[in-house]
């Protein structure tokens, strides 16, 4: 059984429809990261399955019992905002204890309760202490103790990580995923960062204006994205895009574009003989080609490198085309040098130039 | 720099001068003769008398003045409270189509010059019967506690951050608890500024007493402007005493308000 089902969820504000017909169904004890640009409905959605939005049309089910009517308090569901949303006038054990008090359990519950989780998460110094007195990586802390207290079914988490500084937000994603793993609770987490989703995520929901784009492990996502939005908008940096036109040839296709001519076997995309296509290669993927290699090759000249540390990204124009390579640091070329790059075939992607939708042979 | 924050503070001085002052000589004045008040050369050393003020407080005016005011500015500020708080939490979080247009209303009685609305409501109460009486002072005070408190009390409570409501409502609370334990208890502190600010509203409040009241239902600023009144001379050591008077409640109450305040807020030492 699963843990959340939507079916053909709608949701909208007066005339302007924000979530349209999404059908999703997340499998109990599974890490789901919503991910997608600001405003794709992804923390509507999220907010919906807390009861926090009202439905405005389909039915969205938790454990098996719809809960298009049930007050928030009623969908064994636990909830971490993005700004902690502490009771500030209380102690962070009345914080903590909160939700327990509503459910009547005796006071000395509560202290055992209380205690054991505040000891998970590190919080027995602090419980005494009002929520301004904490950083805000302890306050994260204690809006996640307040969560975990209720022993929900489902555990939302509303961008919980982007109030804290870059260094803090690695430490408290590690925490997360360590939660989850001993926990093993449902978990719905809404993102906009990319490395959060792919790190914690056993499947990425990725959303756009209202739509699931497409939904699949972090690798599968990554590896095989489904179209031209999730291929631009998973990886750092982001994946070149080329237009080509496919041309049919004894052994395979030739790919045409950007200045260059590009010649691949092909069986694994449906390819269609003059119809437009497009040609994504991510940057890591291009591979420094020495002066004598033949192939399949995308040359030009550098004109700006970025120095990474380990690796430097070469922007070079080809064809009016900028295309970067993510290459090691040793390799890195000077500036205004001529540069070659390569690739395997295994590594690239193609896309329909008018719909956008991956031409891979699944 | 140096300059600069030493002139601030001289400005500052000054200005709490000026403020203080007049209120200081007034409470001096209260313990003065006549002799001591009407002088050319002020005097600030002299011969401190009681006299004023037992005469004051020894007028049966006076403290049915200061019994009604005390009863009709409660009994006001607490309906004022009672239904002006939960109305603007509704008009702040659950705002409807006319949520506008009641806020637009509620500012719009304090618009009007009471006058305005003074005289249709003397009329309104000689009519029921009940002119002079500390009720309708208490429910035409209650129309200015209400709209005052909930005028101030909407921002306050649009203030408190609406994911801490969503929280409580995560906890399993209704809409009543989250009033209650979480919206009341965070936005207090603006709250209390408001109830203060409704009952000093109130209890200075002169007009409107003087036209709804005859006899029975007169309040403290009522009498005590009737004290300049008698006779020929103008009793100032009785008139300051009264002001003296007039001005204690309010300052009680602002004390024990504030008072209260600190120590509900006052950050736990642990």
């Amino acid at each position: 059984m699963s843990a959340i089902t939507c079916s053909h969820v709608d949701k909208a504000y007066g005339a302007t429809t924000v979530i349209r017909d999404l059908n999703l169904s997340i499998e109990e004890h599974e890490f789901v990261v919503f991910l997608g640009p600001s405003g794709c409905g992804k923390s509507t959605l999220l907010r919906m399955l807390a009861g926090l939005e009202d439905i405005s049309g389909g039915e969205v089910s938790i454990g098996g019992k719809v809960v298009n009517d049930l007050e928030p308090g009623d969908r064994g569901i636990a909830m971490v905002f993005q700004n902690y949303a502490l009771y500030p006038h209380m102690t962070i054990f009345d914080n903590i204890a909160f939700g327990l008090r509503r459910q009547k359990v005796p006071a000395p519950e509560i202290q055992k309760r209380v205690g054991a989780v505040a000891a998970t998460l590190g919080l027995e110094p602090y419980l005494g202490r009002k929520p301004t007195e904490l950083s805000g990586g302890q306050q994260q802390r204690v809006a996640i103790a307040r969560a975990m207290i209720k022993t929900p079914k489902v555990f939302l988490f509303d961008e919980p990580l982007s109030n804290l500084d870059a260094k803090l937000r690695n430490h408290m994603r590690v925490e997360i995923a360590r939660l989850h793993q001993s926990l093993k609770t449902t978990t719905v987490y809404v993102t906009h960062d990319q490395l959060e989703a792919m790190t914690l995520a056993d499947r990425i929901v990725l959303l756009r204006d209202g739509v699931i784009e497409q939904v699949g492990s972090p690798a599968e996502i990554y590896g095989r994205p489904g179209n031209l939005f999730v291929a631009g908008f998973i990886g750092t940096p982001n994946m070149n895009f080329i237009e080509v036109t496919p041309a049919r040839t004894e052994n395979g296709w030739t790919l045409t574009g950007a200045g260059a001519v590009l010649a691949i076997e092909g069986s694994g995309f449906h390819l269609r003989q003059g119809e437009r296509a497009v040609l994504g290669i991510r940057p890591p993927d291009l591979k420094t080609a020495g002066a004598a290699a033949g192939g399949n090759l995308l040359q030009g000249t550098a004109d700006l490198i970025e120095f990474h540390g380990n690796d430097a990204l070469v922007t070079f124009g080809s064809g009016g085309k900028e295309i970067s390579a993510l290459v090691p640091a040793r390799e890195c070329p000077a500036l205004r040098a001529p540069v070659r790059y390569t690739f395997e075939e295994e590594s690239i992607h193609l896309f329909d130039a008018a719909s956008g939708v991956s031409l891979r042979r699944r | 720099m140096r300059t600069g924050r030493l002139i601030g503070q001289a400005v500052l001085a000054v200005a709490g001068f000026v403020a203080v002052f007049p209120l200081l000589w007034t409470a001096l004045n209260s313990l003065k003769n006549n002799v001591d008040i009407i002088t050319r050369v002020p005097r600030v050393v002299f011969t401190p008398t009681l006299a004023n003020i037992s005469y004051i407080l020894g007028r049966d005016s006076v403290l049915t003045g200061l019994y009604n005011s005390v009863v009709a500015c409660g009994c006001a500020v607490l309906i004022g409270v009672v239904l002006g708080l939960p109305a603007a939490y509704a008009v702040a979080r659950y705002p409807n189509r006319w949520a506008g247009d009641i806020q637009f209303f509620v500012l719009s009685l304090r618009f009007l010059p009471p006058v305005a609305v003074a005289i249709p409501l003397m009329v309104i109460w000689l009519q029921i019967g009940l002119y002079d009486t500390l009720p309708a002072l208490i429910v035409t005070y209650s129309l200015l506690t209400i709209s005052v408190i909930m005028w101030l009390a909407i921002p306050a409570f649009q203030a408190v951050p609406k994911e801490i409501e969503e929280a409580a409502f995560v906890d399993g609370y209704g809409a009543y608890s989250v009033f209650w334990r979480i919206a009341l208890p965070v936005a207090a502190r603006s709250l209390a500024g408001a109830v203060a600010f409704s009952f000093v509203l109130v209890w200075n409040e002169f007009l409107i007493a003087l036209m709804l009241s005859s006899s029975n239902a007169k309040t403290l600023p009522i009498v005590a402007s009737e004290l300049s009144q008698q006779g020929m001379n103008v009793p100032w050591g009785i008139l300051n005493a009264s002001v003296v008077l007039l001005s204690l409640p309010p300052l009680l109450f602002l004390g024990v308000l504030s008072g209260f305040l600190n120590s509900v807020f006052r950050q736990k030492k642990t």
